[in-house]
């Protein structure tokens, strides 16, 4: 088995007197899909918030590569290689798809304090541009505004613009989040190719996406862990069932 | 970001030409007041930077205006010329340095309390200046002779005269223009607009934003140092005013008034607003009335808000782009 790309143990987070997600582990390797599931308020996206470096954790640690990044900025931490995308589109509407992404491949750039040559001389990030557009199979032309595609195509430019700044770990909050089947279909595909070369953490809603793209999957309630497993493990759980569900019937 | 149109170039570069030949025929007293307006577009436009692309509306920048005149004050001796080449940089690095300490403070708050916090940091040099002996009080102090442009025995201009003076402002004028204009093309420029647009967004891909607000803030501060230091040199005096809300409230009138985010919008909010107040203060033309020029200019300001939204710059943008209608295409 691969080194450990992210390896967080023990994460906790409290807001206040509620205890969002409590004594969370996980490990991530590279090449691998990996899928968190559980009911509204489980703190699945908590979880994300604080490996992407938006919420400090209460208690635990949190590595990249050996790494202790835990507490460390969103910034620090996307540059150190952890990209994510948001369950809320998250786009520039004003800009174009193509734009979207060089932003996002710019970032990659040691720095951006150079004030006199015009940003479009520099090839590196319009070149990482395309390429993260031509990977999610955005359909040409990318001088379209992203703010006047298709819902599906603004999901596909979530996912490119997190790739465009081309970071060991994906962290996908609710890819499919109101996409049409057959979008969903093609995300799914997205994502198990997106498998090669990156460790990717998917929180979602969609049992079929998770059983078919997933190769384990933690089962989150209340924010602790309940079960973690193989999707057949896991499809044979009663106790995940029982929570899940709040019944004994088994899962679709 | 907004680049102009041809048309619009080309209006640009008609008044360009017409301010360029102006002092063949111009008197004194507009030769005057249209150096004084340009010194105020090249503050507006630093205003711009910060307001419409960084998204950081500022009420007191006024405070790195004042630092930029009374640096000139206290670098020129009392009855001769500061070298102009020793005390523009000097004074421009002050309001710059300034704008990085003031900006590290207010840059942590943002929305109504950065503008609060902003406004509570030029009051302070405000009260600070009227307290200060050395900076001459609540009377503030003269600059009795302007500054001097002699390099290495060679004169190329002399800032006395009327009209260098009026050509100097222009050329500045123009140069803050440019400069601005290719920053906003640079990755940095393309940075700061990202932050305006989706603050959190930009830090999830990398980038550490209060670092690029800080050196937005810094540039914008430099510029306004160097419109201040201007003014000063034009009128040779200096006052507490210069660090007044007043003056923050007026140049921010002229972006918003101008066209937010157009950087070509605010040098028309310069021209307009200061011309438009010249003509109404005017007891030739207004008998009695002129006292209370005031009132038609609020009148005029209210208009010019309900009628164009966007500005006047924003006139020659075109019609809206409606995100929802454009989505049926």
């Amino acid at each position: 088995m691969t080194e450990p790309v992210l390896e967080a143990s023990a994460l906790s987070k409290q807001f206040g007197g509620l205890s969002a997600v409590s004594d969370v582990s996980l490990i991530l390797r590279m090449g691998e899909v990996q899928a968190v599931i559980g009911p509204n308020g489980a703190g699945k996206t908590t979880l994300i918030n604080m490996l992407s470096g938006d919420l400090a954790p209460s208690a635990g640690s949190i590595r990249l590569d050996g790494r202790e990044i835990a507490g460390l900025s969103a910034d620090r931490v996307a540059r150190l290689g952890i990209g994510r995308s948001y369950q809320k589109t998250n786009i520039f509407p004003d800009l174009t798809l193509v734009e979207n992404c060089r932003l996002a491949a710019q970032a990659r750039l040691p720095s951006s304090m150079r004030f006199f040559r015009p940003a479009l001389d520099h090839r590196a990030p319009l070149e990482g541009a395309t390429r993260a557009l031509a990977r999610v199979g955005l359909a040409e032309p990318w001088d379209r505004l992203a703010g006047r595609v298709s819902h599906g195509e603004q999901r596909q430019l979530e996912i490119a613009m997190t790739l465009a700044t081309e970071p060991k770990v994906l962290l996908l909050d609710e890819p499919l989040a109101g996409m049409g089947a057959e979008e969903s279909e093609q995300m799914v595909a997205l994502i198990a190719r997106l498998a090669e070369g990156h460790a990717v953490l998917l929180v979602e809603h969609d049992m079929d996406a998770v059983f078919s793209v997933a190769t384990t999957l933690t089962v989150m309630v209340n924010g602790r862990v309940l079960e973690r497993g193989t999707p057949a493990a896991i499809h044979e759980s009663a106790a995940v069932q029982e929570a899940y569900l709040g019944s004994a019937e088994p899962l679709p | 970001m907004v680049a102009p149109s041809p048309l619009v170039r080309a209006l640009l570069l008609v008044g360009l030409a017409a301010l360029a030949l102006y002092p063949l025929v111009g008197s004194a007293f507009y030769l005057q007041l249209l150096a004084k307006i340009m010194i105020l577009a090249i503050f507006a436009m630093s205003l711009d930077l910060l307001v419409g692309f960084a998204g950081l509306v500022s009420l007191g920048h006024a405070a790195f205006f004042g630092v930029g005149a009374y640096a000139l004050m206290l670098l020129s001796p009392d009855y001769a010329a500061a070298s102009l080449w020793l005390s523009l940089p000097i004074a421009i690095a002050a309001a710059a340095i300034a704008a990085l300490v003031i900006g590290a403070l207010v840059l942590r708050t943002s929305g109504v309390y950065f503008i609060m916090v902003t406004l509570a940091f030029a009051q302070m040099l405000f009260y600070f200046a009227i307290k200060s002996r050395a900076l001459g009080g609540s009377d503030g102090a003269y600059i009795y002779v302007k500054p001097d442009a002699t390099i290495l025995g060679w004169r190329p201009f002399d800032l006395g005269n009327r009209v260098h003076f009026y050509y100097v402002a222009l050329a500045l004028m123009v140069a803050t223009y440019v400069l601005l204009r290719t920053v906003l093309r640079s990755l940095f420029g393309h940075v700061i607009q990202g932050i305006r647009a989706n603050e959190p967004r930009m830090r999830a891909l990398g980038y550490p934003a209060f670092r690029y607000k800080l050196a937005a803030f810094v540039l914008a501060g430099a510029l306004a140092g160097l419109a201040g230091y201007l003014s000063a040199a034009q009128y040779g005096y200096v006052n507490p005013e210069l660090f007044g809300w007043q003056e923050s409230g007026s140049v921010l009138m002229m972006v918003i008034l101008g066209g937010i985010g157009t950087l070509f919008g605010p040098i028309l909010g310069a021209f307009v607003l200061t011309l438009l107040q010249d003509f109404l203060s005017d007891e030739a033309i207004f008998h009695g009335f002129h006292k209370h020029w005031l009132l038609p200019m609020g009148i005029f300001v209210v208009l010019a808000v309900l009628l164009l939204p966007r500005g006047i710059g924003g006139l020659a943008l075109g019609p809206r782009r409606s995100a929802v209608e454009a989505t049926d295409d």
